[in-house]
């Protein structure tokens, strides 16, 4: 026994049993580390970055449709209310948001106009992004009403004044009023 | 962990502190490659002892020297040899189970997850045997001692005990298995049946 309190041939036996075949591979090595690197950033957007997004949207909401009284016009995304804006922060932003012209909201409309026959038409291509809303109406200058499918174009076409939207009802599952928002007809006029 | 090892961890921990390498404190791709250079043969063999052979053994070491190339920045200072040891032993842990119960920074409790042994005894019956009689963590002590030629500060910070522990340790498996293997022309014989 050696003055560490070793035992010199317990050493040696383990040392001999020992295999000294280099089969390294620095190139394996580096390859399953690149199967193992995550994506670029760029691809996979940060919390921060999430979070700096959500903030410049709500900015743009508060100061776009936030506090004076919102309105739908031509291309012009349909702000939510304030309660469609808590709706826009649950869950991850992108299972509810759209790209739809770079803007993501929670819901979105946007409201044409042309001359066809004499007459006039709308499109009216909406889509809702926001869990709460689960029905839209339109409602018509002589108070008729319109339902509107969720996620789906709608040709709306009127002949008249009396039967052109001038307002757009969003309403959640209980049948309340989630947002109601004024359409700007693309002439500028406001027919609210 | 007892008052007395946690003294003697703290200590030791002091003492590597001071006498770390510069290179220690970062965990470069450079510094990874000569480490895997220096330590790839003396991994494969200590970590065969746990998952019972060499391929596997070779599998667990390439798949950890990529863990830590790929979460290098995940290195927090201290012995760079020995945070790749831990993550070679759990990626061998891993081949063995579900990776999933085996996560990357999870404490291992040594004693119950693993039981290392010569994968092969034949070649030394006696020291096969006696070996086996240590506890397990004294064994893998022993085998990364003798077979990673680690030194006990390594030793200590990849199992996570104190060096003084780890010297103890050592001291307490070789008197062991001094009483246990014949002192008279020990290892002699089994030396000629080594290839």
């Amino acid at each position: 026994m050696n003055i560490d309190g070793n035992h010199p041939d317990l050493e040696e036996r383990l040392v001999a049993l020992a295999d000294l075949t280099d089969d390294s591979d620095w190139n394996d090595v580096r390859r399953r580390a690149n199967a193992l690197t995550p994506p670029p950033r760029a691809t996979r957007p940060t919390a921060a970055r999430r979070g700096w997004r959500r903030l410049a949207l709500a900015v743009i909401l508060a100061l776009g449709v936030g506090a004076a009284s919102p309105a739908v016009g031509l291309g012009d995304p349909i702000g939510a209310a304030a309660d469609g804006l808590s709706s826009l922060f649950r869950g991850e932003p992108e299972e509810h948001f759209s790209t739809h012209n770079g803007t993501r909201l929670p819901l979105y409309l946007q409201v044409g106009g042309r001359s066809e026959d004499g007459g006039s038409s709308e499109v009216i291509t909406g889509k809702v992004f926001s869990a709460k809303i689960t029905s839209l109406e339109l409602v018509l200058a002589d108070g008729s009403v319109v339902a509107l499918a969720l996620d789906a174009r709608r040709e709306f076409r009127y002949d008249n004044a009396a039967t052109q939207p001038t307002q757009l009802i969003a309403r959640d599952a209980d049948g309340d009023v989630v947002t109601r928002l004024p359409v700007i007809h693309p002439s500028g006029r406001d027919h609210d | 962990m007892r008052d007395h090892d946690r003294r003697l961890a703290a200590s030791a921990s002091k003492d590597l502190e001071r006498h770390r390498p510069l290179w220690y404190m970062s965990a470069t791709v450079e510094a990874i490659e000569a480490v895997y250079r220096r330590r790839y043969v003396g991994y494969r063999n200590a970590l065969a002892t746990v998952t019972g052979s060499q391929d596997s053994a070779r599998d667990a070491v390439q798949e950890a020297f990529a863990r830590a190339l790929a979460h290098r920045r995940q290195f927090r200072g201290g012995s760079l040899e020995a945070w790749i040891w831990r993550i070679a032993l759990r990626a061998a842990l891993a081949s063995r189970r579900a990776p999933a119960e085996v996560p990357l920074e999870t404490q291992l409790n040594l004693d119950m997850l693993i039981s290392p042994a010569l994968i092969d005894p034949e070649r030394d019956p006696q020291l096969a045997q006696a070996i086996r009689s240590l506890p397990p963590r004294r064994r893998l002590i022993v085998f990364l001692r003798y077979f990673a030629d680690l030194d006990y500060a390594q030793i200590a910070s990849a199992t996570g005990v104190a060096a003084g522990t780890v010297a103890a340790a050592l001291a307490q498996a070789n008197a062991s298995l001094a009483q246990t293997l014949p002192r008279e022309g020990v290892g002699d014989e089994h030396r000629r049946q080594s290839p």
